[in-house]
C-alpha cells in the first residue's frame, strides 16, 4: 500500500504528517525538537532515513537523524568548520565581512552513487553564510566542499533579506558528478566534478538591484528545481521573475509570462509531467503576501510562459501569509500530490495535481519547509 | 586522606539541552580532572559534559568557529555569581568545585523555544533574577 509522508519544518519544531494513498486523512506528529527547524529531508534510496536541520540561539545548530521515518531521532554532528575563515564576502552595505557559520538552511541526502570520502552514507548541507558541507558518515562529521566558496566571485556574494544562504542543492540523477547549488544573493553554481570546482550559471538572469545589467554573480535566486528525468531543464523562482534553462544552467530565459507578480519563493515541478510547474506568486518584494489577499498557486503546463491560477479550496480573500522557498513539494503518486506550507501555519495539500486543495493542518507555527516522501 | 584526582561537579542543565541528550533529571554529575592547585574552570566542566554527552558538542560553546567562549544565550551561574561574561576560563568557586552547590547552566531569557507542559515546570526554569527563562 502506498502513502505519503510530509516533513514539515516550522519556527517552533518539526512535524511529520502521514497519510495513505488517498491523502484524505492525515496523522500529525510533532512538534519535534522544540526549536526552529529550517529543513527536514529524507533519502530517496531509503525513505526511513531522514535528517532535520535545527537551529536555536540557545543550542546553536543541531542536526538530527532518524532511521525509522521520523519516529525516533538522535543528534549527530553539528561542527561546521569553514575550511578557510580568512576570506570575506559583502554585507548589505557592500562592505567586506568575514564568513560566519550561522545555520543550516537545507540538508540533502546524496544519491547512493555520489562519490564521497569514506564511501559511507553521504549527505550534504547548505549553510548560512553560504557554504556547502558534506558528510560521509550519516551526518556525524562534516567537511566543507570549499572550492565553492573559493570561487573568485565570492567577494561579490551578498546576503538577501534572509541572510547569505545556500538554500538549493540539486543532484543530477544522470551525471553522478554533477550538482547545482543556489545562493541568495549570489546565484546558481554548477559543479561537474562532485564539488571540486564550480562555475557560476547565471547568464540570462537580470539583477535590477545591481548597476551592471548581467553581472557574473549577485542574483537573488529564491529556488531552483528540476525534473529527474530531464535534468538539463531547470526552473527557477527568482527575486523578480520565473526563469527556465534548457541547457543545464548555461543560459536562462524569463518565463514569468502572465503571472500576476514576478515575485515569489518556491517552485516545484510535476513528478510525471516535466513541463508542468507550480509557483506561488507574492505581491512584491516589499509585500510578502499574495496579490489581492487571495492565496493562489499558479500552474504552467507548457514549461512556463502560460500560467493558470489554481484556487479551489484556497482562501480567496483576506489572506496575507507567505510561502517560503522550501515550503512546497510534490509526491510521486498518480495523480500527483502538491503541498505547501504558509507563514500562517497552514499546510495545504492537493491530491489531484493542484485542481483542488484541502487544508491538512491549520495552526502550526510558521512553516519554513515542506518535503514530501512517497512511500510503498 | 589521599589527594583527590578529580572533582565531582553537579551541573544543572536547561531543559532544551536535557531533551537533546535524553536526560530526565535536571542535574547531572560529571568528574573533572583536578589539577595541582585545585582550580576547575567552566571550560573544564563543559569539556567533561561533552565527553559524557557528545550531543552537547557545539551547544554550549561554538564548535565550528573555534571560538572558545560560551555561546550567546547561554548563562552560567555558580550560586548567585554570574560567570557568563567570564566565559570558559571562569574559575569555579570552592562550593561548586567541591560538589556542595551545582553549576547552573541556563538558557538566556530570550533565545529559543522551550515547550513546557505545566506551570510548575516553568517555575523550575526561572532564572536567578526571578524572571522566566523561557520565551
Amino acid at each position: 500500500m502506498q502513502g505519503v509522508r510530509l516533513l514539515v519544518g516550522t519556527r517552533k519544531g518539526g512535524f511529520v504528517l502521514t497519510s495513505d494513498e488517498t491523502r484524505g486523512r492525515w496523522d500529525v506528529r510533532g512538534p519535534l525538537f522544540g526549536a526552529e527547524v529550517y529543513h527536514m529531508q529524507g533519502s530517496s534510496s531509503d525513505p526511513d532515513r531522514v535528517y532535520a536541520a535545527i537551529c536555536s540561539s540557545w543550542s546553536g545548530v543541531v542536526i538530527q537523524r532518524s532511521g525509522d521515518g521520523g519516529r525516533s531521532w538522535h543528534p549527530v554532528g553539528n561542527e561546521f568548520a569553514y575550511a578557510d575563515g580568512s576570506t570575506t564576502h559583502q554585507d548589505f552595505s557592500g562592505e567586506q565581512q568575514p564568513w560566519k557559520f550561522r545555520r543550516v538552511w537545507h540538508i540533502e541526502p546524496a544519491p547512493d552513487d555520489w562519490p564521497v570520502p569514506g564511501g559511507g552514507e553521504a549527505v550534504v548541507a547548505g549553510a548560512e553564510d553560504a557554504a556547502l558541507f558534506v558528510s560521509g558518515d550519516g551526518g556525524t562529521s562534516w567537511t566543507e566542499l570549499s572550492a565553492l566558496r573559493k570561487h573568485p566571485s565570492h567577494l561579490r556574494w551578498m546576503p538577501g533579506a534572509g541572510g547569505l544562504c545556500l538554500h538549493t542543492i540539486l543532484f543530477d540523477p544522470m551525471r553522478p558528478q554533477r550538482l547545482y547549488v543556489a545562493i541568495s544573493a549570489a546565484g546558481v553554481f554548477r559543479s561537474d566534478d562532485a564539488g571540486a570546482s564550480w562555475r557560476p550559471m547565471n547568464r540570462g538572469l537580470s539583477a535590477k538591484y545591481l548597476p551592471e545589467e548581467q553581472p557574473e554573480v549577485g542574483y537573488c535566486v529564491h529556488k531552483v528545481t528540476m525534473h529527474p528525468d530531464r535534468p538539463n531543464v531547470l526552473f527557477m523562482q527568482k527575486h523578480y521573475g520565473v526563469y527556465r534553462s534548457d541547457d543545464a544552467g548555461e543560459s536562462w530565459r524569463d518565463v514569468s509570462g502572465d503571472l500576476p507578480s514576478n515575485f515569489g519563493f518556491p517552485i516545484a515541478v510535476h513528478p510525471h509531467e516535466p513541463d508542468t510547474v507550480y509557483v506561488v506568486p507574492i505581491a512584491s518584494d516589499e509585500e510578502h503576501y499574495p496579490p489581492e489577499g487571495a492565496l493562489r498557486v499558479y500552474r504552467s503546463r507548457d514549461g512556463g510562459g502560460n500560467w493558470e491560477p489554481l484556487t479551489r479550496g484556497l482562501p480567496d480573500q483576506h489572506c496575507y501569509v507567505n510561502v517560503l522557498r522550501d515550503a512546497m513539494a510534490t509526491d510521486r503518486l498518480d495523480p500527483c500530490g502538491v503541498y505547501f506550507g504558509t507563514t500562517g501555519g497552514q499546510v495545504y495539500g492537493s491530491s489531484d495535481g493542484g485542481e483542488t486543495w484541502n487544508l491538512i493542518v491549520g495552526y502550526l507555527p510558521a512553516v519554513l519547509s515542506v518535503e514530501a516522501q512517497t512511500l510503498g | 586522606m589521599p589527594p583527590r584526582h578529580s572533582a565531582r561537579i553537579h551541573v544543572h542543565l536547561p531543559g532544551h539541552l536535557r531533551r537533546l541528550v535524553g536526560l530526565a533529571s535536571t542535574v547531572v554529575t560529571v568528574d573533572v580532572p583536578l589539577p595541582i592547585g585545585g582550580v576547575v574552570t567552566v571550560g573544564d566542566v563543559v569539556a567533561a559534559l561533552e565527553r559524557v554527552y557528545p550531543a552537547l558538542r557545539g551547544t554550549l560553546r561554538d564548535a565550528g568557529s573555534g571560538v572558545r567562549r560560551v555561546r550567546p544565550h547561554i548563562r552560567v551561574f555558580a550560586g548567585s555569581e554570574d560567570l557568563t561574561t567570564s566565559g570558559l576560563s571562569a574559575v569555579l568557586p570552592p562550593a561548586v568545585r567541591d560538589g556542595l552547590e551545582p553549576l547552573r547552566i541556563l538558557g538566556a531569557i530570550a533565545g529559543g523555544a522551550q515547550p513546557t507542559r505545566t506551570r510548575g515546570r516553568r517555575s523550575a526554569q526561572r532564572a536567578p533574577d526571578g524572571g522566566p527563562a523561557w520565551r
